[in-house]
């Protein structure tokens, strides 16, 4: 394919602190949004997502690596320089009630993406009633206030705020974790009439498996500042080739009967400033060898396309790491027992 | 039910005195518990749940009462009883834990005075006494290092373990009664499920009842026996977990099973419930769900469902709970199209 990703991040990393005592809050990310896509990024807390949110957006420098908008490297951008761009990139965030100005009226918000931007009156005036229209708020709720609408409410406001700039990307950042269930699937339901409608491309950043799993084409699982599997969301839902992921998915919480009680994972994630040695996942891993704890993991391709960052990834009847799985990749020393095939 | 039950509600209502005058919050609501199950309370934002559980413990604050019915913990009547009586109550016979543990802790105590707190106020022992017993607890609830972090303060905790402080809190005094309000919603998914395990757990060693509320069809599916369903401050079904899943006869359980997003089942498109919950100053006429309703008749426009029995111990508030199961096509296709 040729198209141009809208976003593609190289190798980056942010690091918090100073010598001794570093956190390393996004470490050696690489990812591709395509235009008209949609992304979710799951993991748990401290595992860096809204770091890595905000190196996009680029509200932080990243200490290393490359952010590219639709084919501009804007790492180094100055702000003048990059100010042509921005509008392509928005964001909608978990709290509507904090990220809209309680003095400011609908109309005012939804317009202020517009300033700067050559728009007369009327044609500001035009884009919010559309924009109103588009997230399905009624025409009068222009010369409201925030206070005046409900968390679901509030929350397509904030999105007529992202859309009125004509965004390219739109960051969601735990967009619908405020909500209850019945307003998160509007607000999912929205977002996909607005992708269908309009090729908008989606970061879909959440803890909630579920809704990741409702609105993403490709899904990318964090730990501890990196990715630890990325693939298409049914292969990763239906096949998760990195154990972390697998506990994840049993761990979350289904509305069906006969749901086990057992916990799949113990412990906690470990601190971001003294992270585990070999792959970070390790000391929590329900199938770690002596190896994991020694050497770190590469990212690993498998036959389903999915990337995965384990030295013994889930493999059975239809998924294999492709060749470079060799036991030649880690030494002959310490030649990788494959799993297997899933218990499940 | 066999045995008495450990909490019995029967048609409570409350109301909160409001600048517009006495609003109605909860109406006639009615449910047990008895020893050793686990009842969910599962509704959205404003459905009453947690007024309930407020209700419950006389927890309302000034401006809220209980206007009628009767609440029993252990056969004992709480309405009837003194605000002295009530300290004896909570935290002794019933005990609670919520949603954001660091708001429920003192930031400038330690978390082992804070569990000592309870055994010292409700067995009256010294503090060198509630010292072993707090060790003990705190390794119970699954905290590493339980001597160690007696002395630890709830910012150095994390969330997980500062919700498992929580649990120690309450069941100090092994209540036959613990309300939990949203106890893993600020909880990352792995801690959730060990802290649902661990409640699981301790359950099974006190044979305490559970009051559990959540707006999370799936923490519902996982801990509850029984469930109760809650909407614009009525119960709109009750039942066990398996009738509530199997055989939903309320539209809105049945919309809010829909509109859970399945994580391990097949994929589903978002089922979008239109419109939102009515404020309790702006209730509809007839059913409070017929607005947001897709199988809505004339009749539920107009009047206001009762409760109905639809099979032993399954009660629905709805006009075409017998009809439901012929429905379920409505349903399909409504969730389809969203």
């Amino acid at each position: 394919m040729t198209t141009v990703p809208v976003l593609r991040l190289t190798g980056l990393r942010r690091h918090f602190g100073a010598v001794g005592s570093v956190l390393h809050a996004v470490d050696g990310v690489d990812l591709e949004i395509a235009p008209g896509e949609t992304l979710g990024v799951v993991g748990e807390s401290g595992c860096g997502k809204s770091t890595l949110a905000r190196l996009v957006l680029k509200l932080l420098a990243p200490s290393a690596g490359r952010v590219e908008i639709m084919g501009h490297d804007v790492t180094n951008m100055s702000e003048r320089a990059f100010r042509p761009l921005r509008h392509n990139l928005q964001a909608v965030f978990q709290d509507p009630m904090s990220s809209l100005n309680p003095r400011l009226t609908v109309r005012a918000i939804v317009g202020e993406p517009l300033d700067g931007r050559r728009s007369d009156r009327r044609e500001r005036a035009a884009r919010v009633r559309e924009m109103l229209r588009v997230v399905g708020l009624p025409n009068d709720a222009a010369d409201r206030y925030p206070h005046a609408f409900s968390g679901g409410q509030r929350q397509r406001i904030a999105i007529a705020r992202a859309l009125a700039a004509d965004p390219k990307l739109v960051i969601c950042d735990e967009a619908t974790s405020a909500l209850d269930v019945s307003v998160q699937a509007q607000i999912l339901a929205l977002l996909l009439e607005l992708q269908a409608q309009f090729g908008i491309s989606f970061m879909f950043i959440s803890h909630n498996l579920g809704a990741v799993r409702q609105i993403s084409h490709r899904v990318a699982v964090m730990y501890l500042g990196r990715i630890v599997e990325t693939g298409n969301t049914e292969q990763i839902f239906s096949r998760p080739a990195h154990p972390y992921t697998a506990a994840l998915l049993e761990a979350a919480p289904e509305a069906e009967l006969h749901q086990k009680l057992t916990a799949p994972l113990a412990g906690e994630v470990p601190s971001s400033y003294d992270r585990p040695k070999g792959c970070h996942f390790s000391p929590r891993c329900p199938r770690v060898q002596s190896y994991c704890r020694e050497v770190e993991p590469e990212p690993l391709m498998m036959d389903t396309g999915q990337v995965v960052r384990c030295h013994y990834p889930e493999i059975g009847p239809g998924i294999h790491p492709t060749e470079a799985a060799s036991p030649a990749r880690y030494g002959a020393a310490a030649t990788p027992r494959p799993w297997t095939p899933a218990a499940s | 039910m066999a045995g008495n039950p450990v909490l019995s509600v029967e048609g409570m209502s409350v109301a909160f005195q409001t600048e517009a005058g006495l609003l109605t919050v909860l109406d006639d609501v009615s449910f047990d518990i008895a020893p050793g199950e686990t009842v969910g309370i599962v509704g959205e934002s404003g459905s009453g749940k947690s007024v309930t559980s407020l209700a419950i413990m006389r927890l309302l604050g000034p401006q809220g009462r209980q206007t009628s019915g009767t609440v029993r913990l252990e056969g004992q009547e709480i309405s009837a009883m003194s605000d002295r009586q009530m300290l004896a109550v909570r935290g002794r016979q019933a005990a609670m834990i919520f949603q954001e543990p660091m708001s429920s802790l003192n930031p400038l105590l330690s978390v082992g005075f804070q569990v000592a707190e309870v055994l010292r106020a409700h067995l009256g022992l010294s503090a060198r006494q509630a010292r072993s017993r707090v060790i003990e607890q705190l390794a119970k609830v699954g905290i590493p290092h339980p001597a160690a972090r007696y002395h630890s303060y709830p910012h150095e905790l994390s969330g997980g373990m500062r919700q498992r402080v929580m649990i120690a809190i309450a069941m100090a005094c092994s209540p036959r009664l613990l309300i939990a309000d949203e106890p893993t919603t600020a909880l990352d998914v792995t801690i959730q499920a060990q802290i649902l395990e661990l409640m699981h757990r301790i359950q099974g060693e006190n044979g305490s009842a559970i009051m559990l509320i959540t707006h999370d069809m799936g923490v519902i599916a996982r801990m509850a026996d029984r469930v109760v369903v809650m909407y614009a401050g009525e119960v709109c079904e009750i039942g066990r977990l398996k009738d509530i899943f199997g055989q939903p006869r309320h539209p809105y359980t049945k919309r809010l099973l829909q509109s859970t997003p399945s994580v391990r089942g097949p994929r589903k498109a978002p089922a979008v419930i239109p419109g939102m919950m009515p404020s309790p100053a702006a209730l509809p006429t007839g059913c409070r769900f017929h607005p947001r309703c897709s199988v809505a008749i004339a009749a539920c426009l107009s009047s206001s469902p009762p409760l109905r029995e639809m099979a032993p111990g399954h009660r629905a508030r709805c006009w075409r709970a017998d009809e439901m199961p012929g429905l379920i096509a409505d349903f399909a296709t409504a969730g389809a199209a969203a």
